[in-house]
């Protein structure tokens, strides 16, 4: 909540949605008792059941219930939790024990202002499926809301976590440079894997069950392409705490390259050794330049050198305790695996007979390499394929790969087989060489048919087929089976543990044997995937951190359930099937005769409309500009987490049945319904079996009830030196463009007294209270202007407002604790822009619109005139079923109840009905009872009421503070004959109870075709218990004030009020003037209005003023 | 054409709540219109409405609730007898009771408070400016 009110250890819990609930927990909250309001759903007044309205469902009902809407939500005793439900709920001696939970607010409807720039910003704003929406019409706030599901099953399947959907949304939109800064995130070689990742995230991928998985690699490196053709990369940096300590990486393949970003990312100085001349590892020696152009790759370790990465090449590191010695305080080794598998078969040491990695590490570093006219590659894996055509390339006519696997089986990705059978290498599958023969030089290769065996333990197993062998000619052989660590060549190996095929054996924080060496890649998994290897390295970085700080590794990976609530978004019939877009290659012929790239990636267009075929499944992409968007206000954070409450109730409502759990239904006791709207007849139906169910519940819960006065603080006396600021509301800067809102705030400043004059960036935001609070305190400022989206300063909520209007005051009023009379508030938000105007045509607007204000400012007084306590004392008149229930109920919640059982007006006979029926005997001893009374009169306020009587025989006199009418024969005696009628009274807020006189309560018999006359009581005493549990009055400057000097007591203003506010009394002359009773007041004006010769005024908001306001509002015309 | 000075008391309930959601709506008003605004059209004496064509206005409309709206009761009631009582008035000083308009509107028709507000506007700018102002005023105007 805006004044973020502790919540309470004791309250009363309701469950579920609706007006029905919204009823009882106003009733339940203004009778002082605390509430916890639990729903599910989003808003609270989402009907429960699938149910969209009744019969009679009135098009302005959003409007009529604002007021109550915003009274109950930001009720100090009310602490109402959306998205919500109950965790674990027990029953024990004072009731029940639960635990609430609820789901994480994306965005903070406590501090959202609704200026919707989030919505512009985000990628997915004019998609199918918009992830950031506005709260319905029937929910009164400005509020936005953010649809975040689970995290996409692509992004779940990247090593890296990279965000996927996120920059197929950004992509999409042609947003390139945003999309390629999402990548950047996780992943600092965008570039390499938009080429060559082996991309699990395709296969993940949720279109697959509609058409074909998206091509979300191609995406990435046309990304990356985009990029460099426009310029130098990129880098979203963090912010960066620099620290002195040194890491060292050994090896700069993938996984040390990453591992070195996000150490100097962390803030870390980090050093990358590597052997080679150049940087990249496998990257460089074991990708060649027609799969990964070098290109590309130069560029990306560029940037990270640019970035602040510091690269030495041509250094092998052969020993650690030296590192160590040159300061560095940790190691990591990812080194990788550049040592050739031998077979072992005779024949192996043949001239002509290449290791791969040697093979491809020489002509990839340094152009060296020479292949005969026919080449056989051994080995059925991607460097394999690699080999394969390379040795194309350098000129070999006939190549061939010979692989013990099926095609199927083949470890290659099925893209490289097909593209190295389509520039014409040959496939020779499912046989194993057992001898290579020629004579110094390799002349053939024998071979045997065979299949892999997978044991239960150990190593795979090749298993011979037949017994017949066959033989391939070849000239070059290269030997592709495998590569492990080559350690032993620096003599690293001796310095840290390792352990099969030389690798090295790490624990589970990634530590090696040897304190602050750590190991990743590769050379502890033995040969994998880049992105792989990087996910590693990513998370020794995170390792080494986490070991040189000595706070817990921050590394997670992300899981579907990282973040988000609710499932997938559903795959729309509407979508349509559409082909995956393909990019465009070199012809075979042409890419065997030289190292150029074969794909020539995504053209914008085709980019866009891949992009465009994501199903954007977990709804928000996660790209998090609007974060940035609303750093200012801080409404918005990816990473909130839900919370927890537990608390004590002494009985639970329930409106809405599925919201209670299983397990409570065996509780019984001390659970409560509201109306089924399934079993409603319209909306009032709901609404009074909302009453008479919090009636019930008050009787349980009075034990917690808590009422204090409130006191008057911070008032200063009228008039005051006049000390005038001006507050304009930028709405975080879409108020108005800010040139405009400058040239008003400037304008304001020139109106002669006035002695300040600023833009504030919110003023329903804390921040923005914050600050009007500091300048009026600083600069002594004693009347504000504040113009906003707020209309008024008072404190009641009108139709028009909403919870950042309601907000904006409760910073101000309540939590500051200024004062409201010191305040004019005008609302310019909805009335600066109609359009495309100019500014000056704004600030025009602003002028005209500020003008009332600025003579308001001239007018303003003392707003309250002060408190008054009130007792506690109920006088129920007519003692039927309903009045009994009703004063059986308050006395059990401890008030102090005195029932009449049969009553008549002086001057009317106890008609029939009420003569015959049962007395009410035996009722608690605590309730005072009178058989029989004739009621003389009634008079009197709320607080003082004076009831004159003739009971036992004797005149009687009762003093009492609230008076409730129970019988038909009596009703007249309160409330005026033409009043009755009086239509939709209150618009909703319930004519069946209320009179127009405050204090003063009836019950209708129309009442009691909706409800019982048990439940009609219990309803009647949780609207008496909502007065007397208040226990006080505030008394303002609205009520009007009568001279009497003018007034010549035509009595025109008792005539119109129905509120029983106006009377006329008689000097001692005998004269008439009309005297207005503040305690029935409500402020409408009808009588000063009704006034034939302007005798009546309000203080607040006097006939002057408005005259003023007239004058100046045409004058500004001429 | 004559510009003219379109006056508008509106009362703080329906009508106000309208030309909010108007607003917000950035639906276009006469540009020559103002808004005064009051807690209740009830609230509004005879005497001011003769300011307002005193202080230069040449049409004002009353945007008040539907009668059985009101949030407090008598304010619809407390106009209709003023704006009667007033048009007497004005006819006589020869300003023209067609000058003074009163409308309803329901919470929801902001549509329809826009609608009335063009027609208001159409209607005063037909009948030119108030013949009761000062000559040099309507000269200057």
């Amino acid at each position: 909540m805006a004044n973020k009110k502790k919540t309470p250890g004791k309250a009363v819990l309701v469950l579920g949605s609706g007006y029905g609930a919204l009823k009882i927990v106003e009733d339940v909250a203004q009778s002082a008792i605390p509430v916890v309001w639990v729903t599910r759903s989003q808003h609270f007044l989402e009907l429960p059941g699938g149910i969209e309205g009744f019969k009679e469902w009135p098009e302005d009902l959003n409007f009529q219930f604002r007021p109550l809407y915003l009274r109950v939500t930001r009720h100090p005793l009310v602490t109402s939790l959306t998205r919500s439900r109950i965790k674990s709920l027990k029953k024990n001696e004072n009731g029940f024990k639960a635990v609430v939970e609820q789901f994480p607010m994306y965005i903070d409807y406590d501090l959202c202002t609704g200026c919707g720039r989030c919505m512009e910003v985000c990628p997915l704003n004019e998609s199918d499926h918009p992830p950031i929406s506005r709260t319905p019409a029937y929910c009164p706030s400005r509020a936005l809301e953010l649809d975040k599901r689970s995290i996409s099953s692509c992004r779940e399947s990247c090593p890296l976590g990279v965000n996927v959907q996120a920059y197929m949304a950004l992509t999409a939109a042609g947003r390139f440079k945003e999309a390629l800064a999402v990548i950047r995130e996780d992943n600092p070689l965008p570039g390499v894997c938009g080429r060559i990742c082996h991309h699990p995230c395709e296969a993940s991928c949720r279109r697959s069950e509609l058409d074909q998985p998206l091509a979300i690699r191609d995406i990435k490196r046309f990304l990356f392409d985009y990029e460099a053709s426009e310029g130098p990369p990129e880098f979203r940096m963090p912010e960066r705490k620099e620290f002195s300590q040194k890491v060292a990486v050994i090896g700069s393949g993938p996984s040390g390259l990453t591992a070195a970003y996000f150490l100097h990312r962390a803030g870390y100085k980090v050093t990358v050794f590597e052997s080679f001349p150049e940087a990249g590892g496998m990257l460089r020696a074991g990708i060649n330049a027609f799969r990964l152009s070098r290109k590309v790759l130069d560029a990306e370790i560029k940037a990270l050198i640019d970035q602040g990465v510091k690269i030495e090449t041509n250094t092998t590191i052969h020993s650690l305790v030296n590192l160590f010695n040159k300061g560095f305080k940790a190691v990591l080794l990812a080194t990788g695996t550049h040592s050739d598998l031998s077979l072992n078969i005779p024949g192996e040491d043949l001239e002509g007979i290449l290791p791969c990695v040697k093979f491809l590490t020489g002509v990839n570093t340094e152009g060296i390499g020479e292949v005969g006219a026919r080449t056989v590659i051994i080995g059925g894996g991607n460097s394999s394929m690699d080999a394969a055509r390379t040795a194309l390339r350098l000129g070999s006519e006939n190549v061939t790969v010979l692989a013990i696997e099926k095609e199927d089986e083949m470890p290659a990705s099925p893209r490289e087989v097909g593209e190295a059978s389509e520039e014409g290498v040959w496939f020779r599958l499912g046989a194993a060489p057992i001898a290579f023969e020629g004579d110094g030089k390799v002349e053939r290769v024998v071979c045997r048919p065979a299949h892999w065996e997978f044991p239960k333990s150990g190593p795979p197993q090749i298993v011979y087929d037949s017994e017949e062998t066959f033989t391939i000619e070849a000239d070059t052989v290269i030997i592709a089976i495998g590569q492990k660590p080559h350690l032993d060549q620096s003599g690293l190996d001796k310095q840290v543990e390792t352990g099969a095929g030389g690798r090295l054996v790490v624990d589970n924080k990634l530590g090696t044997s040897r304190k602050g060496v750590f190991a990743a890649g590769d050379v502890v998994t033995g040969p994998s995937t880049v992105v792989e290897s990087m996910a590693v390295g990513r998370r020794a970085a995170s390792e080494i951190i986490s070991y040189l700080t000595g706070k817990p590794s921050q590394y997670k990976k992300i899981s579907s359930s990282t973040r988000g609530v609710g499932d997938y978004v559903e795959i729309s019939e509407d979508v349509p099937k559409q082909p995956r877009q393909e990019m465009p290659q070199r012809q075979p012929i042409a890419r065997r005769r030289d190292f150029m790239e074969v794909d020539l990636g995504f053209t914008t267009e085709q980019a866009m409309e891949e992009a465009r075929r994501c199903l954007q499944c977990g709804s928000c992409c996660e790209c998090r500009i609007c974060e940035t968007e609303c750093a200012d206000i801080g409404a918005i954070d990816h990473f909130r987490t839900g919370k927890s409450i537990k608390l004590e109730s002494p009985a639970i409502i329930v409106a809405n049945e599925e919201e209670l759990p299983e397990e409570a239904l065996e509780f019984g006791e001390n659970i409560y319904r509201a109306e089924n709207y399934g079993d409603a007849d319209d909306l009032m139906d709901v609404l009074v079996a909302g009453s008479a169910t919090a009636g019930q519940i008050m009787a349980q819960a009075a034990q917690i009830r808590s009422s204090s006065i409130p006191v008057e603080s911070n008032v200063r006396s009228w008039p005051d030196e006049t000390r005038l600021g001006f507050f304009l509301c930028t709405c975080n800067s879409t108020m108005a463009p800010q040139g405009a809102l400058e040239r008003i705030r400037d304008l304001a400043k020139a109106v002669p007294g006035i002695d300040h004059s600023e833009l504030i960036v919110s003023a329903c935001h804390p921040k923005g209270a914050d600050r009007i609070a500091q300048v009026m305190r600083e600069k002594k400022l004693s009347r504000v202007i504040m113009a906003s989206c707020v209309c008024c300063p008072l404190e009641f909520q009108c139709i028009s407002c909403n919870d950042q209007r309601n907000r904006a005051r409760i910073h101000l009023f309540e939590r500051h604790d200024l004062e409201r009379s010191r305040f004019e508030m005008i609302n310019l938000r909805d009335h600066l822009l109609s359009g495309d105007q100019t500014e000056d045509e704004i600030v025009e607007r602003a002028r005209d619109l500020l003008r009332a204000a600025f003579i308001r400012s001239n007018f303003m007084g003392p707003l309250r005139q002060g408190i008054t306590e009130i007792g506690k004392q109920i006088l129920v008149l007519g003692g039927s079923e309903v009045g009994a229930s009703c004063a059986k109920n308050l006395a059990l919640q401890g008030f102090k109840v005195k029932l009449v059982d049969k009553c008549w007006a002086s001057g009317s006979e106890l008609p029939e009905s009420i003569r015959k029926r049962k007395a009410q005997h035996g009722l608690d001893r605590s309730i005072t009872y009178i058989e029989e009374a004739e009621i003389r009169e009634i008079r009197g306020h709320i607080g003082n009421f004076r009831v004159s009587a003739q009971a036992g025989g004797s005149r009687r006199v009762w003093n009492t503070d609230i008076i409730c009418l129970t019988d038909e024969n009596i009703l007249p005696m309160a409330i005026h004959e033409d009043m009755m009628g009086l239509k939709k009274f209150y618009r909703y807020n319930f004519a069946f109870f209320h009179t127009p006189q405050v204090g003063l309560y009836r019950v209708l018999s129309r009442t009691l075709n909706r409800v019982s006359a048990y439940e009609a009581g219990a309803a009647l005493a949780a609207e008496l218990a909502t007065a007397a549990a208040e226990a006080f009055l505030k008394d303002h400057q609205l009520s009007p004030r009568v001279d009497p000097e003018r007034c010549r007591g035509c009595g025109r203003c008792v005539e119109i009020c129905p509120f029983d506010a106006v009377r006329l009394v008689a000097n001692d002359k005998g004269v008439y003037t009309s005297e207005v009773l503040h305690y029935n007041c409500v402020g409408c004006g009808g009588c000063v209005g009704r006034c034939p010769v302007t005798a009546m005024d309000m203080p607040y908001f006097s006939n002057q003023l408005l005259e003023e306001i007239v004058r100046g509002t045409l004058a500004g015309e001429r | 054409m004559e510009r003219v000075n379109l006056l508008g008391i509106c009362c703080n309930w329906s009508p106000f709540a309208c030309y909010n959601a108007a607003g917000m709506a950035r639906m276009k008003l006469p540009p020559n219109f103002r808004l005064i605004r009051v807690m209740c059209i009830g609230r509004i004496n005879q005497a001011l409405i003769l300011r307002a064509f005193e202080f230069g206005a040449d049409g004002v409309i009353l945007l008040e609730c539907k009668d059985e709206d009101c949030r407090y009761g008598p304010g619809p009631e407390v106009g209709h007898t003023n704006v009667e009582k007033v048009r007497k008035l004005i006819h006589l000083l020869g300003i023209g009771q067609d000058r003074l308009v009163e409308r309803s509107f329901a919470a929801h028709e902001k549509e329809e408070l826009v609608k009335a507000l063009w027609n208001f506007a159409g209607q005063i700018e037909a009948l030119g400016t108030n013949p009761a102002k000062p000559r040099q005023e309507r000269a200057a105007s």
